[in-house]
């Protein structure tokens, strides 16, 4: 039987680079062969299809809505990313309209019914289709369709960047939500992104490695979680026009290589 | 690869792998045993399995005929020479045979139809192979010669990592030939009739499976124009996921309730959903 695991990738506000992130992440782990698929779960805010520019004429949203099967939904780019294990990607619909139905349009009711079918979903992944890893990129805060999603994983990621707001707000959430979610089984774990201070582009430098190491220290000490990893600031990621998909193009890049240690850590806990 | 049932209905009576058998399907006729073969057939062919069916009741044409009915489309499985009909049927028709595997008369019918299973899968390996029926088989030959006929088929079928099935007839034929055949083969699957009610019903057990935990009650099925269509007897369904409950119910008291789970997964999962939304969730 499949034991495939569910990583959701949260954070408190917006702008943590949590889609560059976990993008890349996805990627990385079909990179070491494994079976990958990355569902949009932003569904008030969908980035996906800008970012692989692709145009499905299917959407999370109908498997929701009980429209279309998971499998319809889904996109395999494996083969044009040349990758060694299998990439598919699940996209939500960017259309104002799909946007308004999820967020206002539909009752409790409806709510959790789409929650079921999700789960039914997921579940078909793992057992049909003998996925590793589902990761799910998730909305920011607390809002609806970001606590189904990190309520059915195995594993959370809180991203956060180094700055007061963040860490205040990881903080309540963390007492919130996932302290709760704990106790019931879930795992989660704090990546630091966009940390500033040092931006390693062209070759590693050791004052970066004590500063991340430092941060690292000292969030862990102040939110009390274990920080699994952490990211300096990239401006030529950050700033790019359209960064796509770091970790194959630019395996060697500081940010693919802490991708790597973060995948590698990640299999390690499960 | 998507996991397809073996024969119908097998993911939800056997638990895990069917293990290279040779399975003797019992039923009175019309109960859906031909259908039962080639559902067999065509969801071997699915997953590039080699199938050959043995006729000794239907010509190869009506054999394709009935598939077809059915949506199993096998033409280009025939093209590729994965389906082979092996015709013990036409002969009493009067006619030829449509297939390059045929016995031509009654005149030593057995080692004829030996000698055609032989030449149809001699190229092939790991193949499906049906037999329809047994039943006919004793109306042609003596019951000793059919017996040491399928003992050495269906031996031949496991050591080559095959999968049989072979039809016969409910109460055409006395219980020491019925007990000898049971022993022959690996698995008996019964196939009967349920009047009682308003409708008829149509019921399937596994009365035996060597090598494989499996259900042993009756177990409701329908035809329908997409072949045989296995029902579960209780429909327990997942409170969380709604998914079919096929064996035994993750069982949990949450806030003094029981509800029943698909797996312990699904169950820490309808706890995490009760923490956040509180007893709206349901």
């Amino acid at each position: 039987m499949n034991t495939g695991k569910t990583l959701a990738f949260h954070s408190y506000k917006g702008g943590t680079g949590k889609t560059t992130l976990v993008a890349n992440l996805a990627a990385t782990f079909a990179m070491m062969g494994m079976r990958v698929c990355l569902l949009d779960f932003d569904l008030y805010a969908p980035s996906l299809t800008a970012y692989f520019r692709k145009t499905p004429e299917l959407f999370l949203n109908d498997v929701l809505a009980g429209d279309a099967k998971i499998i319809d939904v889904l996109v395999d780019v494996s083969s044009e990313l040349g990758l060694k294990g299998k990439l598919f990607l699940g996209f939500s619909s960017p259309k104002k309209s799909d946007i308004y139905e999820i967020e206002i349009l539909h009752d409790m009711k409806w709510q959790y019914a789409a929650i079921r079918r999700f789960l039914a979903a997921k579940k078909e992944l793992f057992s049909e289709y003998e996925i590793d890893y589902v990761f799910l990129d998730t909305s920011p805060g607390i809002r609806y369709w970001a606590l189904n999603t990190i309520a059915t994983a195995d594993f959370l990621f809180l991203l956060m960047k180094i700055s007061d707001m963040d860490i205040i707000g990881t903080k309540r959430m963390i007492k919130d939500i996932y302290e709760s979610l704990t106790e019931l089984g879930s795992k989660y774990f704090i990546i630091l992104n966009k940390v500033a201070g040092a931006s390693p582009i062209h070759e590693f430098n050791v004052k970066e490695a004590k500063e991340r190491m430092l941060w690292e220290t000292e969030v862990k000490k102040d939110i009390g979680a274990e920080v699994i990893g952490s990211i300096p600031c990239f401006c030529d990621i950050q700033f790019d026009k359209h960064e796509f998909l770091c970790a194959i193009n630019q395996p060697k890049h500081q940010f693919s290589r802490r991708l790597l240690e973060i995948a590698n850590k990640i299999k390690g806990i499960g | 690869m998507k996991p397809v049932d073996v024969f119908p209905g097998s993911r939800r009576l056997v638990k895990g792998a069917i293990p290279p058998s040779s399975l003797l399907l019992i039923g009175p006729s019309g109960v859906g045993k031909t259908i039962f073969c080639k559902q067999f057939i065509y969801t071997g062919l699915l997953v590039g399995e080699p199938c050959i069916y043995v006729t000794t009741n239907e010509s190869p044409e009506e054999i394709e005929k009935s598939m077809k009915t059915f949506g199993f489309d096998f033409e280009s499985y025939k093209d590729n020479k994965l389906f082979r009909v092996v015709d013990g049927c036409s002969w009493k028709l009067g006619g030829e045979s449509s297939s390059e595997y045929a016995v031509d008369s009654q005149h030593d019918y057995l080692t004829a139809l030996s000698i055609e299973i032989k030449k149809a899968k001699q190229d092939l390996n790991n193949i499906r192979l049906v037999l329809d029926s047994v039943s006919e088989l004793t109306s042609l030959c003596d019951h000793d010669a059919v017996l040491n006929f399928l003992q050495i088929l269906t031996a031949r079928i496991r050591t080559e990592g095959g999968k049989a099935i072979c039809t016969l007839a409910f109460g055409a034929h006395d219980d020491h030939f019925m007990n000898l055949l049971r022993l022959t083969c690996d698995g008996i699957l019964e196939m009967k009739l349920d009047d009682s009610g308003e409708e008829l019903k149509r019921l399937l057990r596994i009365f035996s499976l060597r090598g494989a935990k499996h259900k042993t009650n009756w177990t409701p099925f329908e035809i329908t124009d997409k072949g045989i269509v296995v029902k579960s007897e209780t429909e327990l369904r997942c409170v969380l996921c709604s998914k079919l409950i096929d064996w035994e119910p993750i069982t949990k008291i949450i806030d003094g309730k029981k509800y029943c789970f698909d797996t312990v997964d699904c169950a820490n999962t309808y706890k995490k959903f009760k923490s956040i939304y509180g007893n709206s969730f349901e």
